[in-house]
């Protein structure tokens, strides 16, 4: 790179298009995150991988260990259906999307991103792509690998790993839009990332104990679509061929509603971010 | 040439009023926003910048309606806030061609670009260290680093010397005047250090309890009247004044100068005054205020209204 003196007339610089810029916040944002020594993002993601490595490949030791037994759609579902794993899944939402907009109000470099020639629109996007991004290596990568794996060591035919592939996408990129919706409200709510973070946490745990706790009185399974999680799981479960215990389609559609109601509140709430000296 | 031009702009905050029915034309050239804490400033820069969407009226930059074109205008507008606003994890030439990216230039040019202004404004090897070891002349330095970077014909300038040590605002002031030196670029200077604009700017926007008090080319507003002139001079003052008296001018002394109503006959008799005292006029011309003076004239004692 050569370092040219400093020019003292306007020159005629190229300009990118506005998806560039988008990407550029995205990238920035998802190696900041990757690269930042978060201490328990990195404990969270060896966990996560952990425990869906062992999940995950349970059908390939069920192929195994039965030698040539069926393994079915279903054995797949495993992980969705782990308490661990969705508890994971929500701490490493707080983690990783606590300071997405919480960060840019406390350090107020807000302000400089929407001085920028981007719209509000293009900020958010590009926030929510980063964390999205962060919150897909953990949950899409390790299940594509295990499918993998299982075709490879098992005896699961092509179609029947294609169609588990199929099914980890879907039910994946719906938890990491909701997780994303939902990290990005929340950071937009307060200007101290730890506060967003608990709330991500509070929000979900609180809405699973609730959940659990009117089912138990009511002895209604309808109490339980008042738990994302339980909607997530309901989703997983149908796309894996388990019967969940609430409708799936009801299920995505309350997933698909809070999250497109969370976008615009959020959306609206950064339009009005005031940030004074 | 047309630099500004706003029509009623209006901005209430929850009933209080940041910005009340500004209607004001202002040229390109190096501007001057000047008013108390409270006046105004901020909002205005905001509303053109579009950062606040106004209650009423309309507001161009460039020629061009900012509420309807405000992402392609922010290609063309740098702006440097009042507030500490960069990113403390990142390094300045980082942080630099991070924001050059996001006004659209490809990387490698927001990078020659980065280096280019942060050399300008005295960054060198520092550029390399995180933003959050700054200090926070450097910090500043690194705030106008990254309003330019992208090469604006319009740079918004909020309280730039805002925090700075004398020496740290004087080489401030000198950025900005070795930028306002630049062909085809106007800088908005917003301030309430009023000996910061002194020299600097060549048209004065006075602002107080968001209401708009002047606007005008600096030299004719701080022009008194055509009649008083100042005079400067080396040698004994009051010598030099009981000669003016002598020839029937009638001369008032402040400091190291001195007033006089223009002689009805020309300038030749303060010459022959010179003469008589023995001094050296060094200066003689029409007299202006400073912008302190006038600002103490037209700013009530009491201001009022938003940031």
């Amino acid at each position: 790179m050569t370092i040219s003196a400093p020019r003292y007339t306007i020159s005629r610089l190229d300009r990118e298009p506005r998806w560039k810029r988008v990407r550029v916040i995205v990238f920035e944002g998802l190696m900041r995150r990757l690269a930042a020594l978060n201490i328990v993002l990195i404990v969270l993601g060896a966990l996560i991988v952990g425990v869906e490595v062992v999940l995950f490949t349970t059908p390939a030791f069920v192929a195994l260990m039965s030698f040539g037994g069926p393994v079915g759609l279903s054995d797949f579902a495993v992980p969705f259906e782990s308490t661990p794993y969705l508890l994971l899944a929500t701490l490493l939402t707080a983690s990783a999307g606590a300071s997405s907009i919480a960060g840019d109000v406390a350090d107020r470099s807000i302000t400089l991103y929407l001085s920028r020639p981007i719209t509000t629109g293009d900020y958010l996007v590009g926030k929510g792509s980063a964390v999205g991004l962060v919150l897909a290596i953990f949950f899409l990568i390790p299940g594509f690998a295990a499918c993998l794996f299982a075709y490879i060591v098992g005896n699961v035919t092509v179609g029947l790993a294609v169609t588990a592939i199929g099914a980890f996408v879907v039910s994946g990129l719906l938890l990491v839009l909701f997780f994303t919706t939902l990290a990005l409200f929340l950071s937009s709510l307060t200007r101290r990332p730890i506060f967003a973070g608990a709330a991500i946490f509070g929000v979900l745990v609180s809405a699973e104990v609730l959940a659990q706790l009117v089912r138990g009185v009511t002895s209604s399974a309808q109490a339980l679509y008042l738990s994302p999680i339980e909607d997530l799981l309901a989703v997983a479960q149908s796309l894996f061929g388990v019967t969940p215990s609430i409708g799936a389609g009801s299920a995505a559609g309350v997933v698909l509603g809070i999250s497109v109601v969370g976008s615009v509140v959020t959306y609206l709430r950064v339009r009005q971010v005031e940030v004074v000296g | 040439m047309e630099l500004i031009r706003t029509q009623a702009l209006t901005k209430h905050y929850d009933g209080v009023v940041g910005l009340a029915d500004l209607t004001v034309t202002i040229p390109t050239g190096t501007i001057a926003l000047v008013g108390p804490n409270g006046a105004g400033k901020s909002t205005f820069l905001r509303l053109l910048l579009g950062l606040l969407e106004p209650t009423s009226g309309v507001a161009h930059i460039l020629g061009e309606d900012v509420t309807q074109r405000g992402v392609a205008l922010r290609e063309r507008v740098g702006y440097m806030p009042e507030h500490d606003c960069l990113i403390p994890s990142m390094t300045g030439v980082g942080f630099v061609a991070y924001m050059a990216r996001l006004s659209g230039l490809p990387k490698s040019q927001a990078f020659g670009r980065a280096h280019d202004v942060l050399q300008f404004v005295g960054l060198r090897e520092e550029r390399y260290r995180k933003i959050s070891e700054y200090s926070v002349g450097m910090r500043q330095r690194v705030k106008l680093a990254q309003a330019i970077v992208h090469d604006p014909p319009l740079a918004l300038l909020d309280e730039p010397t805002a925090g700075l040590d004398p020496t740290g605002r004087s080489e401030m002031l000198g950025l900005l005047k070795a930028l306002s030196g630049t062909k085809d670029r106007s800088l908005v200077l917003s301030t309430h250090l009023l000996p910061d604009v002194e020299g600097l700017c060549d048209y004065l926007v006075v602002l107080n309890g968001g209401r708009l008090l002047a606007s005008a080319p600096t030299k004719e507003i701080l022009s008194v009247d055509s009649v008083e002139l100042v005079i400067r001079i080396k040698g004994d003052l009051p010598r030099f004044v009981a000669a003016l008296a002598r020839r029937g001018v009638v001369a008032r002394p402040a400091r190291h100068e001195v007033r006089i109503d223009r002689p009805s006959g020309g300038e030749r008799v303060l010459f022959e005054a010179a003469g008589d005292a023995e001094c050296q006029i060094r200066y003689l011309g029409p007299a202006t205020r400073s912008i302190e003076e006038l600002f103490l004239q037209m700013v009530p004692a009491a201001p009022g209204g938003a940031t």
